[in-house]
């Protein structure tokens, strides 16, 4: 490790936190439908889809309409994909995507998970990366943030059933918030030299076509919306899609800002900006001590690379782009998988064990660090609810956050959420270490498979689209459990969410007295953070003990696989 | 120019899959639907 190394890794996390107040504020005043600049454009919405957006929705209703607006966009965005082939905008004259392929993209991109088992250029149309997978980059962001400001407003409010109007939130999202942020950085990145035409490719001395596309607009909302699917096959690792030092910045940036910022706006909602902070330091916790460990072990390197004569001193630069070098492609890898982005600087099949088992420790953990745009909001707080009940077992009180009592049916709901992700993860990892249809897709052998694995399943149940190489995922079997995953790993979670946000909003709120337990001090969050790592470990620690870190003890002993 | 005959689930004869995942990704949509109507009796 080195000072500017580190100089540079906190640049980029200052810069995140100092954009967050503004940005956090800004996101409250666009909640409360104080922002309306474009007025004319959002009411125009409003009156073609008949919606009145003042009326407020119960829970059920809420995600009702999610559900539906989700399907709806699985539905056609499975359609186009199977016929880009037949459809104009497609210079390249690339044919449709095969039924299991379409199926797992489909609900891959409405997730907000982007896994990716296919290499955009030569695979998507202009058409389909325009008008299907950027599209859904906007609403899955936006559907997101709606359901976490819907928790907000449910622990904000007293003795209320609405949590606000989908609708209305989706749109104001979307105009006020994650399209200006989009114009604004795909013109930074085209600035920097990121590709964006409607051109098949250039055509190289040698006859070779170079592949371009529209890719800096979609680069853009990938970051902003933590969505992270790539333009390119080999994502912001590739020199067209992250090509500079600036894009680097802009694009880590990106990843981390709203997440961040909702912490903020959840604090200015519920009109405590200290409990907003406590939930900004925790998350911020984990990126630094997971940027350090990752840091440290890359830069560390690989003492078979040191035995062959390399120098020590370079650390692991396998798999990382020399223009971004370690420290950078530590944090990336932080804060991808923390945000539950998945778009990668460097590839993560090719880190040091422990280095890889950061990133993979990190979605496992819930995607709450900072998570993804809203869902790692509402994820928090499931933490917190749960964090706040075993507080309140210890101390022999009942349980309550910002003045409403946590009783049995939320700590229900939450663990209902909570336990979807290792169900998913363990389950299907284990059925893909024994069948012989999964084991063809794994192409290394020992712990480093089981990795792969493991990594693959946590990443769509996770909903972070990252992934170790060496994993053949475009299969029948690999194509339809990563889509189950991806499904349930979404909408399992979100609907006891709602639950717990319309049994909360019917609950008074009481005032804070001398005998409730503080939310918002260093004691909560060292028990958050507690709660966070005990549950992560209890589930995936013997799993991660067979793989990445029987893998680190394989290396030292001079053993690879 | 382009006609339907061309589209690839014509071509590749793929009809009853296409059916049968967008009958389980449009099932499990249902599915998270009634899990709703579940919770909400927790």
């Amino acid at each position: 490790m080195t000072l500017i190394g580190w100089a540079q890794i906190a640049f980029v996390l200052t810069l995140v936190l100092v954009t967050a107040v503004p940005l956090g504020r800004y996101i409250a005043a666009v909640a409360e439908g104080r922002v309306r600049f474009l007025r004319i454009l959002e009411t125009g919405f409003y009156r073609a889809a008949g919606v009145d957006p003042a009326q407020g929705m119960g829970w059920q209703r809420y995600v009702l309409a999610m559900l539906a607006l989700n399907a709806a966009g699985f539905l056609l965005l499975y359609a186009l994909l199977r016929l880009q082939g037949v459809l104009p905008l497609n210079p390249a004259g690339l044919p449709g995507l095969s039924p299991w392929l379409a199926f797992n993209t489909a609900i891959s991109f409405i997730t907000n998970t982007n896994w990716q088992a296919y290499s955009g250029e030569s695979a998507m149309s202009h058409l389909s990366q325009m008008t299907g997978l950027a599209v859904q980059n906007f609403l899955s962001a936006a559907t997101g943030i709606a359901l976490a400001l819907a928790l907000t407003r449910a622990l904000a409010a007293g003795g209320v059933q609405a949590l606000g109007n989908f609708w209305a939130d989706l749109t104001r999202i979307t105009l006020y918030l994650l399209l200006p942020l989009a114009l604004l950085l795909g013109l930074l990145l085209v600035a920097q030299g990121v590709p964006q035409t409607l051109a098949a490719g250039a055509t190289l001395e040698g006859g070779e076509v170079l592949p371009l596309g529209p890719a800096a607009f979609q680069v853009a909302i990938k970051q902003l919306g933590t969505n992270g699917g790539g333009f390119f096959g080999v994502n912001s690792a590739h020199p067209f899609e992250n090509p500079t030092a600036i894009t680097n910045l802009l694009q880590l940036w990106a990843i981390l800002a709203i997440p961040f910022a909702l912490t903020l706006t959840f604090g200015r909602m519920v009109g405590d900006m200290r409990q907003g902070w406590a939930l900004f330091a925790v998350m911020m916790i984990f990126v630094v001590a997971g940027t350090a460990l990752t840091y440290a072990a890359e830069a560390a390197g690989n003492p078979l690379h040191v035995a062959a004569g390399l120098n020590p001193a370079d650390g692991n630069m396998e798999g990382k782009e020399v223009r971004h070098g370690i420290a950078l492609s530590a944090l990336w890898a932080v804060a991808t998988t923390g945000a539950s982005n998945g778009s990668v600087n460097a590839m993560h099949d090719s880190f040091t064990p422990l280095g890889g088992l950061v990133p993979m420790f990190l979605i496992q953990l819930g995607e709450v660090l900072p998570g993804g745009v809203g869902s790692g909001l509402y994820g928090m707080l499931v933490f917190v609810l749960l964090a706040v009940f075993i507080a309140g077992l210890m101390v022999g009180r009942t349980p309550e956050y910002l003045g409403k009592k946590i009783q049995a049916r939320e700590v229900k709901l939450a663990m209902l959420a909570v336990l979807v992700v290792p169900v998913c993860v363990l389950g299907f990892s284990a059925m893909a270490a024994v069948l012989p249809v999964a084991l063809a897709s794994v192409q290394d052998a020992g712990p480093h498979g089981l990795s792969e694995i493991l990594y693959a399943y946590s990443s769509a149940a996770g909903n972070n689209g990252s992934a170790f190489a060496g994993f053949g995922a475009d299969t029948p079997w690999m194509n339809t459990t990563l889509g189950i995953a991806m499904l349930l790993g979404r909408y399992a979670i979100i609907v006891p969410v709602l639950a717990i946000a319309g049994s909360l909003a019917g609950k008074p709120r009481a005032a804070q007295s001398a005998g409730s337990f503080p939310t918002h001090g260093p004691l909560f969050v060292g028990l958050l953070c507690g709660v966070i790592l005990i549950l992560g470990g209890l589930q995936f620690l013997p799993a991660l003990f067979l793989g990445p870190i029987a893998e680190h003890f394989a290396l030292m002993a001079g053993q690879t696989f | 120019m382009f006609t339907l005959t061309r589209a690839p689930f014509v071509r590749e004869g793929a009809t009853m899959l296409d059916i049968l995942l967008l009958a389980l990704g449009l099932g499990g949509f249902a599915l998270m639907g009634l899990y709703a109507h579940a919770c909400d009796r927790v």
